[in-house]
C-alpha cells in the first residue's frame, strides 16, 4: 500500500496516462551535455576529490573512497609476530564470491595447496543475487568481434583492448566449462541455447538459467570447491596483506569477525584478491544492493601496498531502482520495463524524458526532477519518480506484467502493492565501480605475486560496464588469475615475511599530516550512517518467485518390482520401517504421503495417527517405560520411541498392521522377509533364557 | 554458528561429477540418509522459498532427478530444511547433486559451442580483433554506430 500523501499524485498519473498514451514524447531541445553535467552524480562539485597519497596520487576517487583509501591501518605492525604463521599455503585466495571460487578451482586444478578465506558464509556474495546473465558469442550469426566492439563501445572506448580480447575469447569456454560442471542452461529441445539481447548487445547472446544464472553458479561453483577438497575459512575477512623482503605479495593477515579479536596470520606464496565491490559505501547517499561485505576492503589492502588502481571516478548508477516499499529499496527495475511502454512521469503526472535515452541521461534526468521540486517524497525522505507500468498492460495487452515479470509483480503483491493498477516509484541507485585494481589479460597486478580478478579489477568495462559482461569477467579472470597465480607459485622463492609497507604507508601519512583519518578497511558498512539505505531483509526477495500451487500427479500405481531394491534397502535399516514403507504406499512417494493428521486423510496415505504400530511393537511391549518420551502415537513419534541403533526388531509387524500402508507392500513383506524375520525373533527368544515369553505376550495383550 | 556450519559441510558428500551416472543409486550411495525420510514434511513448512522439498526428496528417491532439478531450482542453499530434518537429511544438497547430474548428463549438448571453440582455437578472428585493438576511437566508434543489430 503506498502510503496517502503519495495516494494524490497517483491519481494525477491515472488522469494524464490517456494523454500520455496518444502523444508521442520528443525532448527536441534537451541539451545532453549540460544535463550530464549539471546533474550526474559523477560531475557533482566536491563529491570527488583527488588522492593525495600513494600510487594514484592525483587521480579523482569519490570522497568516501577516497577517505578509505587515505586510512590508517588497524594493526600495530610491531604488536604482530609473523613467525607464528597459522596457516602455510602455496595460494591464497581472498573473497568467496564467483572470482574467489573459480580461482581456488583453477589453482587447485594446477596442483598446488589452496586456501580461501571469505567475510561471510562462502556462498553469500553479489553473485547470488545477479540479475543478468552471461554474454558469449556463440550462434553462427555472430563473432567475438562483435562482442568486441559491442563492449568497448558500451564502455567509451576507454576499455583496455588486451582486457576486452581475453573476455570476449574466454566466453564461449567458460560456457563450455560452466556446462560441464552441470550448470542447467536454458536450452531447446535439440541443445541449442536460448539467448537473448542483453544491455547494449547487437546479437542475441545472452545465455541464463531461468532469470537466475548467478544463483545456480554460485552454488555449483561452490559444491566444486568443497568436492575438491580447498581449504575454506568462513568468517575471516582479510585486513591486512603480507609481503616479503623482495617486495613480493607473500600472504595476508585475517581477523575473526565473530569476536573481532583473534588475527590468524597465513603464509602464501602468491595472492588473489576477489574481495568484491564497494556498494556499501553508498556514494552521496545514494541505495545500493550489493552484499553489505562489499566495502572495497580489496582496494584498501592493496593500495597500502602499492598497487596501482584506475578508473576510480567512473562510478555506474542504475536509472530506476525501486524506492517504495522500503524492504525493496535499490532494487533495479529492468530495461525491459521501458522497453514494454512503461515511462517517466513526475509528480504531476507529466513525462519528462524519452524513456529509452541512455541510462546516464535518466539518472540525471530523474535527478533534475526531483531537484526541481517535481519528484515525490516517501516516508522515508528518499525522493523518486513513478514509472508507470499500468501503461504495460494498456499497450502490450492485459496478463502481459504477469507473464513476463511474475517475480517483480509477486514481490509488489507481498507489499499490497498492484503494480497492473499502481505505477513504481523509482529513482537512481549505485550500481557498480567501473574502476579497480589495474590488471593484465594474465590478472597479475604490478606487485609481483599479487593477482585480482572480479569486482575489484578495472579497465575491462570502461567507463560503463554492460551488465551481461560482469559475471562472464569474474569467472574469465578468476580462472586465470588462478591458474597464473598457481605456476607462479611453484617458481617462487620467497624471502622474509615483512610488514614494511604498514610502516612506510602510516610514516607517509604522518609526512603528509594526514594522520587523522579513519581506521580502515571497515568490513561493516557503517549502519548508522547509512541506516535508511539498509534493506532489512535483503535476501527475501528470492522467496517469491514461485508461489503458484505444485501439484503433479502420478497416476499409475508403482508396481512393487519396479522399487524392490528400494524396499529391500528400506526394510534392512536398523529403523522401524513402517513410515517408509507408507510413504512407498498406493502412488509411489509423494506430499500425499506425509505425516499430516489433522486434515486430508480420506483417499491419500498420510500418518493417520491410529497408533497401532506403536501397539504392536514388541520393544514398546517389552519395556513400556519408553511411551514416556513422546504422548503422540504416529509413525514418526514409533521412530522416536526407538532411537538406538539396532534397537528396532525388524519384525515388520508395524508394516502389516498399519491401515495405509499398500497390500502389495504388505504381500511383498510377507512372501520375502517374513520367514527370515520369525526365525531371527525365535533364535533370539531361545538365547535370551531370562526373557519370560508368558510375560511378553500379557503386556501384548495388556496395551 | 561456525561449528555448528561445519557440521553441516560434513554431512556434504565429496564426489567427482566425471565419474557420477545419473540413476538412483548414485543418490543413495552418496547419501544414504535418505532412506530414513519419515515423511514428516517440515522441511517444505520451513523452506523460505516455498519449494516443495519433501517432494523433490521423495523424487530423488524414486530416482527422478530431472523433476528434482526442476522442483528444486530456487534453492537458495540457506540449510534451514537440513537444521529441522529429523532424520538428518540435508535436502539441499541433495537438490543440488540432482541439478548438476541434470545439467552434466540430461540436457542435451549444443553443437554451435563446439563449433565456436574450435573457431577460436584455430584462430580464425585473430586477424580482424588485432585490428580492432590498434583502432583510433574515432575509427572505433564510427564502426561501432553501423554496426548492424539482429532482429
Amino acid at each position: 500500500m503506498y502510503p496517502f500523501e503519495l495516494k494524490e499524485s497517483i491519481l494525477r498519473v491515472e488522469i494524464t496516462r490517456e494523454k500520455r498514451l496518444k502523444e508521442d514524447f520528443k525532448h527536441s531541445d534537451l541539451d545532453k551535455k549540460n544535463l550530464l553535467r549539471e546533474y550526474h552524480p559523477n560531475f557533482i562539485d566536491g563529491k570527488m576529490r583527488p588522492l593525495l597519497i600513494g600510487p594514484n596520487r592525483g587521480d579523482k576517487a569519490p570522497n568516501e573512497l577516497a577517505d578509505l583509501l587515505e586510512g590508517n591501518s588497524c594493526i600495530n605492525p610491531e604488536m604482530i609476530d609473523l613467525e607464528r604463521v597459522d596457516y602455510n599455503v602455496d595460494v591464497l585466495i581472498l573473497g568467496g564470491g564467483s572470482a574467489g571460487a573459480s580461482a581456488a578451482i583453477s589453482a587447485k586444478e594446477n596442483g598446488v595447496n589452496v586456501l580461501l578465506a571469505t567475510k561471510s558464509r562462502f556462498i553469500e556474495s553479489d553473485t547470488m543475487d545477479f540479475q543478468g546473465g552471461i554474454q558469449a558469442a556463440v550462434k553462427p550469426n555472430d563473432s567475438p568481434y562483435i562482442h568486441y566492439l559491442d563492449t568497448v563501445g558500451g564502455g567509451c572506448f576507454v576499455n583496455d583492448p588486451d582486457l576486452v580480447e581475453a573476455l570476449v575469447y574466454d566466453a564461449p569456454f567458460m560456457i563450455q566449462w560452466l556446462e560441464s560442471l552441470g550448470v542447467m542452461f536454458d536450452k531447446g529441445p535439440d541443445g541449442e541455447f536460448q539467448t537473448e539481447f542483453g544491455e547494449g548487445t547487437s546479437r542475441k547472446r545472452v545465455h541464463n538459467a531461468r532469470n537466475r544464472i548467478g544463483l545456480e553458479v554460485m552454488r555449483i561453483l561452490c559444491d566444486e570447491v568443497y568436492n575438491r577438497g580447498i581449504l575454506v575459512l568462513e568468517y575471516s575477512p582479510a585486513i591486512e596483506l603480507i609481503m616479503d623482503d623482495k617486495g613480493q605479495a607473500a600472504g595476508a593477515i585475517l581477523i575473526n569477525l565473530e569476536s573481532m579479536k583473534e588475527i590468524t596470520i597465513v603464509r602464501a606464496k602468491a595472492v588473489v584478491l576477489a574481495t568484491g565491490g564497494d556498494g556499501q559505501l553508498h556514494y552521496q547517499g545514494f541505495p545500493c544492493i550489493d552484499h553489505y561485505g562489499a566495502t572495497a576492503d580489496g582496494l584498501v589492502m592493496a593500495y597500502r601496498a602499492g598497487v596501482k588502481l584506475l578508473l576510480l571516478d567512473a562510478l555506474q548508477y542504475f536509472p530506476t531502482c525501486i524506492v517504495y516499499p522500503e524492504q525493496m529499496i535499490g532494487k533495479p527495475i529492468d530495461e525491459k520495463f521501458r522497453k514494454f511502454g512503461a515511462k517517466l512521469v513526475n509528480k504531476k503526472g507529466e513525462q519528462f524524458v524519452y524513456h529509452l535515452e541512455h541510462p546516464d541521461i535518466l539518472t540525471s534526468a530523474i535527478i533534475k526532477e526531483c531537484k526541481n521540486n517535481n519528484g515525490l517524497k516517501t516516508p522515508n525522505q528518499l525522493e523518486g519518480v513513478w514509472l508507470d507500468t499500468p501503461m504495460i498492460e494498456i499497450v502490450q495487452g492485459r496478463g502481459s506484467i504477469q507473464r513476463e515479470f511474475p517475480n517483480i509483480y509477486m514481490e509488489f503483491k507481498t507489499f499490497g502493492i498492484d503494480i497492473t493498477k499502481e505505477p513504481i516509484l523509482v529513482s537512481p541507485s549505485y550500481y557498480f565501480n567501473n574502476g579497480g585494481i589495474k590488471i593484465d589479460s594474465q590478472g597479475s597486478t604490478n606487485i609481483p605475486n599479487l593477482y585480482a580478478a572480479g569486482k575489484i579489477s578495472g579497465g575491462i568495462h570502461g567507463r560503463y560496464m554492460l551488465r551481461d559482461n560482469l559475471l562472464l569477467d569474474s569467472l574469465v579472470f578468476g580462472l586465470r588469475a588462478g591458474k597464473n597465480a598457481a605456476i607462479k607459485a611453484k617458481e617462487t622463492s620467497q624471502g622474509k615475511l615483512t610488514l614494511d609497507h604498514i610502516r612506510k604507508w602510516q610514516n607517509d601519512l604522518k609526512n603528509n599530516g594526514l594522520v587523522h583519518r579513519p581506521i580502515s578497511p571497515i568490513l561493516i558498512p557503517d549502519y548508522s550512517k547509512y541506516g535508511k539505505l539498509i534493506r532489512s531483509d535483503w535476501n527475501r526477495y528470492y522467496r517469491f518467485e514461485l508461489r503458484k500451487e505444485e501439484k503433479f500427479h502420478r497416476t499409475s500405481p508403482i508396481d512393487v518390482k519396479i522399487i524392490e531394491d528400494l524396499l529391500k534397502q528400506i526394510l534392512t535399516l536398523s529403523t522401524p520401517p513402517v513410515a517408509r514403507a507408507r510413504l512407498l504406499s498406493r502412488r509411489g512417494i509423494s506430499v500425499d504421503n506425509k505425516l499430516d493428521i489433522l486434515d486430508n486423510i480420506i483417499g491419500s496415505k498420510t500418518c493417520l495417527g491410529c497408533g497401532n504400530c506403536n501397539d504392536i511393537c514388541p520393544v514398546i511391549a517389552r519395556e513400556p517405560d519408553r511411551r514416556q518420551r513422546t504422548e503422540e502415537r504416529t509413525s514418526m513419534a514409533l521412530e522416536t520411541i526407538l532411537v538406538g541403533p539396532d534397537e528396532c526388531d525388524r519384525c515388520y509387524a508395524c508394516i502389516l498392521v498399519c491401515p495405509q500402508v499398500d497390500i502389495t507392500i504388505k504381500q511383498y513383506v510377507v512372501n520375502n522377509f517374513m520367514v527370515e524375520a520369525m526365525s531371527k525373533l525365535g533364535a533370539r527368544i531361545d538365547e535370551e533364557k531370562d526373557l519370560d515369553l508368558d510375560l511378553f505376550i500379557e503386556e501384548c495383550l495388556l496395551y | 554458528m561456525i561449528e555448528k556450519r561445519e557440521k553441516i559441510i560434513e554431512k556434504k558428500a565429496i564426489y567427482n561429477l566425471n565419474e557420477l551416472n545419473p540413476d538412483r543409486k548414485e543418490i543413495i550411495n552418496l547419501y544414504p540418509e535418505i532412506l530414513n525420510c519419515q515423511g514428516c514434511n517440515t522441511c517444505t513448512l520451513s523452506c523460505p522459498q516455498d519449494i516443495n522439498v519433501m517432494d523433490y526428496i521423495s523424487n530423488a528417491l524414486i530416482g527422478n532427478i530431472a523433476e528434482v532439478a526442476e522442483k528444486s531450482f530456487n534453492c537458495i542453499m540457506c540449510g534451514l530444511c537440513a537444521d529441522k530434518c529429523p532424520a538428518k537429511i540435508t535436502p539441499y544438497n541433495i537438490g543440488l547433486l540432482c541439478r548438476r547430474l541434470f545439467g552434466r548428463y540430461l540436457l542435451p549438448k549444443a553443437n554451435h559451442l563446439g563449433r565456436r571453440i574450435s573457431e577460436i582455437k584455430e584462430g580464425h578472428f585473430d586477424i580482424k580483433i588485432k585490428e580492432l585493438k590498434k583502432m583510433e576511437k574515432t575509427e572505433l566508434s564510427r564502426l561501432y554506430n553501423e554496426r548492424d543489430i539482429e532482429a
